[in-house]
């Protein structure tokens, strides 16, 4: 019942975010297994369901205007709970960036990797409710200012 | 973040990569020197940017394990906004190698006791993620302490980071679980979800430990308003109703209520594949969770259709009889475009086939092919060989039928199912006396087509081509035509198909050959009229002058016979150019054979020669049934144990001497002999017991002979005990298979557990870390029901949390330091006192049992007191 990965890749198939949770891979390692989810998920037309097995992982993945979101979890986990929490994924973000794109995730990588980290603890889901999310995040924000 | 004059930062670094696409690996590799240099500064602001954007490349795949230290660094500077790129980049990076691991120990445990609520989730996130056996241990309890700190989210985050730290360190689980459970009646509803959460991992592992705390699961299902927990709950119930059968009766209703209220479809998956694990007995749920699947089936959602037909999979596995009404769904949804769904259907259609509608559906099956891609009709080809094959055939009906589908399937181009094809439709025709002339005459279609053996070329054709001169060649009795199979057998296209077939092919030849001849020549004893009109009809075509002239009867009957081997003759030779010898000695034997039949002129000679060549191949080859053997009753003086060859291995012992001796002498003769001992005594561990048996009698003799011949080489040796045990052991090895292996020494199993966990003992006091790998060896044989890619973390937390402690067993006190120690002080005492224990499932010996209880000098403790120690010893410490 855990999420191995999250990843956030582009139309071009560019790895936007990557978080690895719950068991350590080599960078060699997460490549390989991106080049090969990638080309396997992007490859796939919207009539066909998005939900893949690859090596024991299956792959959940959404795909929100250029962006996909690929999960890959294990056995037990339940494919439709995955596809809402990608979907509150991307609200959390919309409502912390506002209409939140490819460019906002990009240059606010470290803060789009907090914002995971308030909803996930080593894959286990943690919190799905946006305002406990982004307090936090706010509060971090707030901080950064004064600082600066 | 402030950033210094000149230094990029992040957002630099990513637009700069932006902008030079086309040569992209040369800028990083620029800003990757950068940040080499950058993380040696002094300037922690420098650092950390530098840090921050090494962690954005690592992500994008370029190794940051080198920067460990300068990772540690970033991480203990006092300033949040720098401490939170180090943890983020520790998160990522470390891993259970990382050599630096050792120096964040305190950093994080002044993180977790900190009052600063950022602090705290920061440490908690990042020991999640790295957490190792080491850091378990020496933060375990800081985990635990926050559980009951007053905020919240810091609660939730720690329940679950307390699971992380079980993962690593299972002998802390039975401490920390009756103050991770309290937790169940927070007043706080997300942290109840996470204690759950734990929770539902902790069963879904081990349900067999955690049964008794269903009414308190049942009473949280029937209160719980949050779905995310519903569903954790669900999954707990699904793991634990296999294994307590009168829990199904208990959450009927809670589950019906769930069904038929919630809009949420994750949740209503999940009570679906919770009533497919362990409810299939109520067919009330049954139903209604069918209800449920056949809107899952038929919606146009590609996912819902997919995750419909992987829960009717599970369905198939448990009630075939009761998801029948789905086969029509599935078998409609073969031509989706999804090949995900296709293959899901497909295994549902497979479990779902009987003996009924086999026909139906395997033809439904076929009519896609046509339109299929090469890997999709391939799978359908699997599924329809794995189907009818299934249990020895036992759906098929109609062997006729199935031949012609084997025969179809085999056409299919790119097919990779050759082998397959070829196996059953030898092992049919073997098997099946009566399909035998059906048989041949599905394979003639193949035999006589010359596009078939065009594609035997590449692919697994091949193999069914072989399998089809077989049987022509052994069935030639059924063969109809027999010009135009000789004809079809000579085709030229043969000699691009692999070697071994044109071999097999040419063996046909010959048998169709001398059994067609041997029909024509030898039968005018018995019923010769009847049967010469037969002949005259069926074997040669349009020649039917054997019948018009009786008295020339004979000399007809010679010059078909010859128009036969002239036919072949003037074919045969395509093969001489091939350099496989098999198919060389059998085309010379072939044309051996003719040349013989050519040169006489007497019917009597032909009659003579081709009834003895028939009595060679016509002797039949029968199936041998898998249990023939044991059918043999064993002879009564029949030894298995006792050495029946110590004088042979004695003397091959000698004969080892022998060899060198003959070396030293160049004696040919005798090496010739004496390697011959040598392949015997080989033959031996290889060959049948009969084969072994003469090959024994045959070395004996040589050596019998070679002994007469060189006796004076011969010493009389005294070593024949040594060498006559070797080679009891490997003749017993052999024949002993049908004997009971003697039950396995469980103490000395338990033996190699203890040592298991002193070398534990002693790799822990080393600072190893891989203590999951012990505990699976202990706890194996616990969980081998479901297969996993989280095996070893299965059976890491085999400890049943529940029960009472053992006789001798002690706990790690982690609760005797909840919340507060000084984190600059000693070691806390719970590590030094601590030692492995014996978890419940693996026993010491009586003799090891004791010397661990006096060593430790434990008082046996009631429940009770167990439970109430650790409050106590809290007390005391405060």
């Amino acid at each position: 019942m855990t999420i191995k990965f999250i990843l956030l890749v582009n139309k071009q198939g560019q790895t936007r975010l990557a978080k690895y949770t719950d068991e350590f891979l080599t960078v060699d390692e997460r490549t390989m297994l991106e080049g090969e989810i990638v080309r396997k998920c992007l490859s796939r037309t919207e009539r066909q369901c998005s939900i893949v097995q690859h090596r024991n992982y299956k792959v959940i993945y959404r795909r929100y205007a250029s962006l996909f979101f690929l999960v890959g979890v294990d056995e037990e986990e339940n494919e439709l709970a995955i596809m809402e929490f990608i979907h509150c994924v991307v609200e959390t973000m919309d409502r912390y960036f506002g209409n939140v794109c490819e460019l906002d995730i990009m240059f606010h990588i470290e803060k789009a990797h907090y914002l995971l980290d308030e909803m996930l603890v080593n894959g286990t889901i943690l919190d799905t409710n946006r305002s406990n999310i982004l307090t936090p995040l706010q509060m971090l924000d707030k901080a950064q200012q004064s600082s600066s | 973040m402030g950033i210094s004059l000149f230094q990029k930062s992040l957002r630099d670094m990513i637009s700069g990569m932006r902008s030079n696409r086309n040569n992209e690996e040369k800028y990083i590799q620029k800003s990757m020197e950068d940040i080499k240099k950058e993380l040696k500064s002094t300037d922690m602001k420098v650092k950390t940017v530098a840090l921050q954007k090494l962690t954005y490349l690592n992500m994008l795949g370029f190794d940051m394990s080198w920067a460990a230290f300068h990772v540690v660094e970033v991480m203990s500077t006092p300033k949040l906004l720098h401490k939170v790129v180090g943890y983020q980049a520790a998160a990522q990076s470390f891993n259970e190698g990382t050599d630096v691991m050792l120096l964040i120990t305190n950093l994080l445990k002044k993180d977790l006791i900190s009052t600063n609520p950022t602090e705290r989730s920061i440490g908690l996130d990042c020991l999640s993620n790295i957490v190792t056996l080491d850091l378990a241990r020496d933060l375990i309890a800081d985990v635990y302490g926050l559980l009951s700190s007053s905020s919240a989210p810091c609660r939730k985050r720690s329940a679950l980071v307390l699971y992380c730290c079980f993962l690593k360190y299972p002998d802390a689980l039975r401490p920390c679980f009756k103050g991770l459970v309290e937790h169940l009646d927070d007043h706080e509803q997300s942290v109840v979800c996470s204690v759950v959460s734990v929770l539902c991992e902790l069963v879904i592992k081990h349900p067999h430990n955690y049964l008794e705390m269903a009414p308190l699961f049942y009473r949280l299902l029937l209160n719980s308003t949050n779905n995310w927990m519903t569903m954790k709950l669900l999954k707990i119930f699904g793991a634990l109703t296999p294994l307590e059968p009168r829990l199904t009766k208990k959450i009927v209703e809670p589950l019906k209520n769930i069904m038929s209220s919630t809009m949420a479809k994750s949740l209503l998956f999940d009570c679906i594949t919770t009533v497919c694990s362990g409810m299939t007995s109520n067919e009330e749920i049954v139903e209604m969770a069918l209800g449920h699947l056949k809107d899952f089936v038929l919606d146009s959602d590609p996912n819902l259709k997919y995750l419909g037909f992987k829960a009717l999979e599970q369905f198939v596995k448990h009630i075939p009889e009761t998801v029948l009404r789905f086969g029509n769904a599935a078998l409609m949804c073969l031509s989706t475009a999804d090949p995900t769904i296709r293959s899901s259907a497909l295994r549902v259609i497979s479990g779902l086939v009987s003996k009924k509608d086999l026909k139906e559906v395997i033809v439904r099956v076929l009519e896609h092919i046509p339109s299929a891609d090469t890997a999709y009709r391939n799978e359908l080809s699997e599924v329809v060989l794995s189907i009818c094959c299934r249990d020895k055939y036992s759906l098929v009906s109609d062997f006729s039928w199935y031949l012609n589908i084997l025969v179809e399937l085999a056409r299919v181009p790119g097919s990779v199912h050759g082998k397959t094809i070829a196996f059953q439709i030898t092992d049919i025709a073997c098997r099946v006396e009566a399909m035998r002339d059906d048989a041949v005459q599905a394979v003639r279609s193949l035999l006589i087509d010359p596009f078939v053996v065009e594609m035997g070329k590449s692919g697994s054709i091949g193999e069914v081509l072989k399998a089809t001169a077989w049987i022509t060649g052994e069935y030639a009795s059924f063969v109809e035509h027999p010009k135009e199979t000789i004809e079809a057998l000579l085709q030229p296209g043969i000699l691009k198909l692999p070697c071994s077939v044109q071999a097999m092919y040419i063996q046909a030849i010959l048998k169709v050959f001398v059994h067609i001849t041997n029909d024509l020549v030898c039968d005018d004893d018995a019923d010769e009229a009847s049967q010469s009109e037969k002949d005259g009809s069926t074997w040669v075509e349009g020649e039917d002058d054997a019948e018009e002239d009786n008295g020339d009867e004979e000399l007809d009957k010679l010059g078909v016979v010859n128009e036969l081997s002239d036919l072949i003759l003037a074919h045969v030779d395509q093969y001489s150019d091939t350099p496989d010898p098999e198919v060389v000695e059998r085309m010379s034997q072939l044309k051996a054979v003719l040349d013989l039949q050519k040169g006489m002129d007497d019917i009597k000679d032909v009659k003579d020669l081709f009834s003895k060549l028939h009595g060679i191949i016509s002797e039949e080859l029968q199936p041998i049934s898998g249990k023939a053997q044991k059918k043999v009753p064993l002879p009564e003086d029949l030894q298995v144990i006792d050495p029946i060859m110590e004088e042979f291995f004695d003397e091959e012992f000698d004969l080892q001497q022998a060899e060198e001796d003959v070396e030293v002498a160049d004696n040919q003769a005798a090496s010739v002999t004496s390697s011959r001992g040598m392949d015997a005594a080989q033959a031996l561990t290889e060959a049948t017991e009969e084969q072994k048996k003469f090959a024994d009698e045959t070395a004996k003799n040589q050596l019998k002979q070679h002994r007469e011949k060189h006796g004076v080489f011969y010493l009389s040796s005294d070593d024949k005990q040594g060498a006559g045990d070797m080679g009891e052991d490997d003749g017993g090895e052999v024949e002993n298979v049908s004997v009971q292996e003697p039950p396995v020494d469980v103490s000395e199993d338990s033996a190699t557990k203890v040592d298991a966990l002193t070398s534990y003992r002693r790799k822990k006091k080393k600072k190893k870390k891989q203590p999951t790998d012990l505990v699976v060896k202990q706890d194996e044989d616990v969980n081998e029901g479901v297969d996993s890619p989280v095996k070893i973390n299965k059976n890491a937390l085999d400890v049943n949390p529940l029960a009472p402690l053992e006789d001798g067993e002690e706990l790690p006190s982690v609760e005797a330091y909840p919340t507060s120690y000084s984190n600059e002080g000693d070691m806390p005492t719970y590590e030094t006192s601590y030692e492995p224990v014996h978890s419940q499932n693996t026993e010491a010996p009586p003799a090891e049992k004791q010397k661990h209880k006096s060593r430790r000098r434990r008082k046996h403790k009631s429940r009770k007191e167990k439970e109430g120690a650790p409050q106590e010893a809290t007390a005391a410490e405060t």
